[in-house]
């Protein structure tokens, strides 16, 4: 329990338009969660209700008990660090991780100790007298969590800050902000519409659509246990077939695709009739020689194939025009396709998914 | 093709001398003058002095008029930059009815003339209220159009201020007096410089809104038209000679400071950029998530 | 404006909201009501001599359409007509040189020539006629040189340009004086355009008249109405420039207020300023309108 961030039934509307619908949500003391989805579905909001920018239009929010509707973000235990970190460009390193305690009237001798003990958490010693300009993308992002910390939020939430940087320095910096929450102990809130950013680093991952929540989960699950539609063709590369369920027992359910019937696992309980998607990861169909698998098979032609370095990207489509694509690992033993030729591919019950449409239809 | 290409080369060269040699030749005829010894600024019988220097120097009017033109600027500056920095924060920063209307009315006076300024003020002030027109009833007239330039200068820094680092400071628990001193006021510092300056100098040298707002007083200015409609001595060019050095100075100057605050800020963010190239370069693959 | 508190606290709202208002109506509106209150009086001299009624009249604005004693409806015409070819004269002369500034010039020469224009910019307008008046005297520089080539002097302060009928030395001295008020705001306008455009536009084969008449004037159109503005309202609006190179004939129309504020007729003046300003206003409507730009466009 202790300082627990709860959301109850909270509700943001601006005019005519809900954000945020209904959220219901505990995050752990000490955790390192994630809200992931596109732009405009309503993550943004939840953080700035968070730090209390603005209020929620109905519910609470509470942090250990407190209750933090109302209260001005000044006045609250957490700080955010902003998408473009919001680094004050006049003001030294120094002056800008200590600017909290500054205006908490902290003397100058307690807050350059702090200052001090800040720069070597970030790695940073010696770099109290550096102007912003002075600094390099990693190096600001590391002083906006300085000056963040330095409060000792209960609560850090940040929106996006990797964005700005490149491939490589967003994936060492990555570790970078795991390992600093690990250090402190600090509940983190992390906003991103980067699915590996919030696969790798978080404890769990809220994945949004619309101002809903349509799922909550570690990482693993989120990735291969989707339970809507929305987040299996949002987190990472699926395969879709549409289709009609004309048989379901045993949490596996049957659907008539344009690639015939298709079976996979069926968590939402689909019945006979529902409209539904099959998922697969490309990663998981296998090749077959021509006719041998006995289900789950589809036959269709090849369009061309893509290196990508670690894996080959097979991309095919069948007589309607149907794409499929298959990822198959550069072991040193993928064949080479011709194209136009005729392969047939099939997948195991266990590797697909059954999902009704109604999420992703929204979406 | 090329024989077209040199005609508008030449062209171009030929405009340039004619328009500048128009524009800066008077100015260096007017300024050699102050050097002859001739009673009449004129260039014939040149012969070299500095007497009309002194001359000018030891004109105790000239000072007069000199100290009620810093005073009249100063007051100018500081009303300015008050009203032009509220006008740019509603017009900017707050949701008010009207915005359309408010920024008609307060810029109107940069498009109306100077006289009308001037008569308007003079009028209202001297004739209405009763108080006798003098150098601050003048600084009044100035300070209806030199608010409208500030007020200019700091929306256009305004418009690009970053508010999320007013948001920031309020995150990190500063209230909102404190933001606006700590941040917003360093933000805009250079804006409140260089409207300073523009108010001092726009006030400084203003001739016709002054003139007909001040009554009887003297300012820099009146004291050099009267003079040049009383007929002149080369005591005048020698004033032109030095605001002429003095505007040269000040513009290379600046300049010159200026490139150096390029050239400094450009090298340090090559070298903040060598770092993240250095961490980028020495990661390894199995850094890399999934 | 509860978002407002919160940002700027009870005291800064009060400030943004004192100071504006206190601009608006003590320096702005105010002081120009009271100038159309007194315009529409005639002066206490006159209504003594039952001239003019005490209240609310037009009597002050009489002698601008008096047909008999034209001077100051020729007044006026003359300034307005000169003003207006000043203005079209600044905007051709300013015109290239505003967009060799802005999309040919180096950096080098760019800062060499800005700093050219400026030191005539900077020098206020007193000197600026003053430089003139030496320059185009009787036995000045310029009639040296003119006799030197053996023509005969000119009288430059006597000799009326005709139409516009203000003399040669007002005229020289007043494009001298306003011609740099077109070429900031051109040069500002011009400097914002991609020279991409442009460069593209030459592929595409478009002519050089062309490619402004399509790309440079549209996009610099609000720094031409901006330029066009100032330099006609300072030229109209100026009053030294006249009294310093004007000679006996072209009398300003802002020398005709002066005029009737020597003799202590304060509506007389007030009467004249409005018209003036008037004018003005509709100068700025009219450029609006013409170039499809808002105020915000022009002021920028």
């Amino acid at each position: 329990m202790g300082n627990d961030l709860v959301f109850n039934h909270v509700v943001k509307r601006f005019g005519d338009f809900t954000a945020v619908h209904d959220l219901n949500l505990t995050i752990q003391e000490g955790e390192f969660f994630s809200f992931l989805g596109p732009s405009g579905c309503g993550k943004t909001t939840i953080l700035r209700m968070v730090s209390g920018f603005i209020d929620p239009s109905e519910g609470s929010i509470s942090l250990g008990g407190q209750d933090l509707v109302g209260l001005g973000p000044n006045r609250r235990p957490t700080a955010l660090i902003f998408q473009n970190l919001a680094l004050f460009p006049l003001m030294s390193v120094a002056e800008n991780i200590g600017f909290a305690l500054e205006v908490r009237g902290v003397g100058k001798a307690a807050r350059l100790r702090k200052v001090e003990q800040l720069l070597d958490l970030i790695a940073l010693p010696g770099f109290a007298d550096r102007g912003i300009d002075e600094l390099s993308g990693g190096q600001k992002q590391r002083v906006a969590i300085a000056r963040a910390l330095a409060v000792e939020p209960k609560v850090l939430l940040l929106d996006e800050p990797l964005s700005a940087l490149d491939l490589k320095l967003r994936q060492h910096m990555r570790a970078e902000l795991r390992a600093i929450q690990k250090r402190t102990g600090i509940t983190f809130i992390y906003i991103t519409h980067d699915q590996g950013e919030a696969l790798a680093m978080s404890d769990r991952v809220a994945v949004m659509s619309q101002g809903h929540v349509e799922q909550v989960g570690v990482s693993s699950d989120i990735y291969n246990q989707p339970e809507t539609a929305f987040v299996a063709s949002f987190v990472g590369e699926n395969n879709l077939f549409a289709g009609r369920v004309v048989a379901a027992s045993d949490g596996v359910a049957q659907v008539e695709t344009s690639f015939g019937r298709l079976l996979g696992g069926n968590p939402r309980g689909l019945k006979q009739g529902d409209e539904a998607f099959v998922f697969v990861r490309p990663e998981r169909l296998r090749l077959a020689p021509s006719g041998e698998a006995d289900e789950n098979a589809l036959t269709s032609t090849v369009l061309g194939e893509v290196f990508e370095g670690i894996t080959v990207n097979i991309s095919l489509a069948n007589p309607k025009g149907r794409p499929i694509i298959v990822t198959m690992s550069n072991d040193g033993a993928v064949p080479s396709f011709a194209t136009g030729a005729l392969l047939s591919t099939y997948f195991g019950r266990d590797h697909a998914t059954v999902l009704p449409q109604g999420s992703l239809a929204r979406a | 093709m090329n024989d077209s290409r040199t005609l508008i080369t030449w062209a171009t060269r030929a405009y340039l001398v004619i328009f500048f040699g128009y524009m800066l030749f008077p100015m260096a005829y007017m300024s050699l003058l102050a050097f002859n010894t001739s009673r009449i600024p004129t260039h014939r019988d040149f012969t070299f002095t500095l007497e009309w220097f002194g001359a000018a120097w030891e004109d105790q009017r000239m000072w007069g008029g000199l100290e009620n033109s810093v005073y009249i600027a100063l007051l100018v500056v500081a009303i300015s930059i008050t009203l032009g920095l509220g006008g740019a924060l509603m017009l900017v920063r707050l949701q008010v009815r009207a915005k359309g209307l408010i920024y008609a009315i307060l810029v109107s006076p940069i498009l109306a003339p100077g006289i009308v300024l001037g008569i308007s003020a003079f009028i209202f002030w001297s004739q209405q209220l009763g108080f006798r027109a003098s150098w601050w009833t003048a600084a009044l007239a100035q300070s209806s159009f030199v608010s409208a330039y500030c007020m200019l200068i700091f929306m256009a820094r305004l418009q690009r201020f970053d508010t999320t680092l007013e948001e920031a400071g309020l995150d990190l628990g500063a209230n909102p007096r404190q933001v606006f001193w700590r941040i917003t006021v360093p933000y805009m510092r250079p804006a409140f410089l260089s409207a300073a300056a523009l108010a001092f100098l726009q006030s400084f040298e203003n001739y016709t809104t002054t003139y007909f707002s001040i009554g009887a007083e003297n300012t820099f200015t009146i004291f050099i038209a009267n003079k040049v409609r009383q007929g002149v001595t080369p005591a005048v060019n020698a004033l032109a000679f030095i605001i002429i050095a003095a505007t040269i100075i000040a513009a290379v100057v600046f300049e010159l400071r200026r490139r150096r605050r390029e050239a400094r800020a450009a090298e340090a963010a090559r070298q903040a950029q060598i770092v993240d190239i250095e961490i980028a370069g020495s990661l390894r693959l199995q850094d890399t998530p999934a | 404006m509860r978002e407002a508190v919160k940002r700027f606290g009870t005291l800064g709202v009060a400030f943004i909201f004192g100071s504006v208002a206190v601009w608006a109506l003590l320096l702005i509106l105010i002081p120009h009501l009271m100038l159309i209150d007194y315009a529409f009086h005639a002066n206490p001299g006159a209504v003594k001599k039952g001239l003019a009624e005490a209240g609310f009249t037009v009597y002050s604005f009489l002698p601008l359409v008096d047909t008999q004693d034209d001077l100051a409806l020729r007044t006026f015409i003359r300034t307005l007509l000169t003003s207006g070819v000043i203005t079209v004269l600044a905007l051709v002369i300013c015109y290239p040189l505003a967009y060799y500034l802005a999309k040919v010039a180096t950096n080098k020469w760019l800062s060499i020539l800005m700093l050219c224009l400026l030191i005539p910019y900077w020098v206020n307008e007193v000197l600026r006629a003053y430089a003139w008046r030496t320059l185009m005297a009787k036995h000045g520089l310029v009639n040296q040189a003119f006799v030197g080539l053996g023509f005969q002097p000119f009288e430059f302060f006597n000799y009326e340009l005709p139409i516009i009928d203000s003399n040669v030395a007002l005229f020289v001295g007043l494009i001298y004086s306003y011609v740099l008020f077109m070429i900031f705001p051109m040069f500002n306008a011009m400097e914002s355009l991609d020279k991409n455009q442009v460069e593209a536009a030459r592929d595409l084969g478009a002519s050089w008249v062309r490619v402004h008449r399509r790309i440079v004037i549209p996009h610099a159109k609000p720094g031409i109405a901006s330029g066009c503005i100032v330099t006609f309202m300072l030229t109209a609006g100026s009053y030294i420039v006249p009294v310093l190179l004007g000679g006996k004939s072209s009398f300003w129309f802002t020398q005709a207020i002066e005029s009737q504020f020597s003799v202590l007729n304060w509506n007389g003046g007030s009467a004249y300023s409005l018209v003036l300003e008037l004018v003005c206003l509709v100068f700025v409507m009219f450029m609006m309108r013409a170039f499809r730009v808002t105020l915000r466009d022009i002021t920028r």
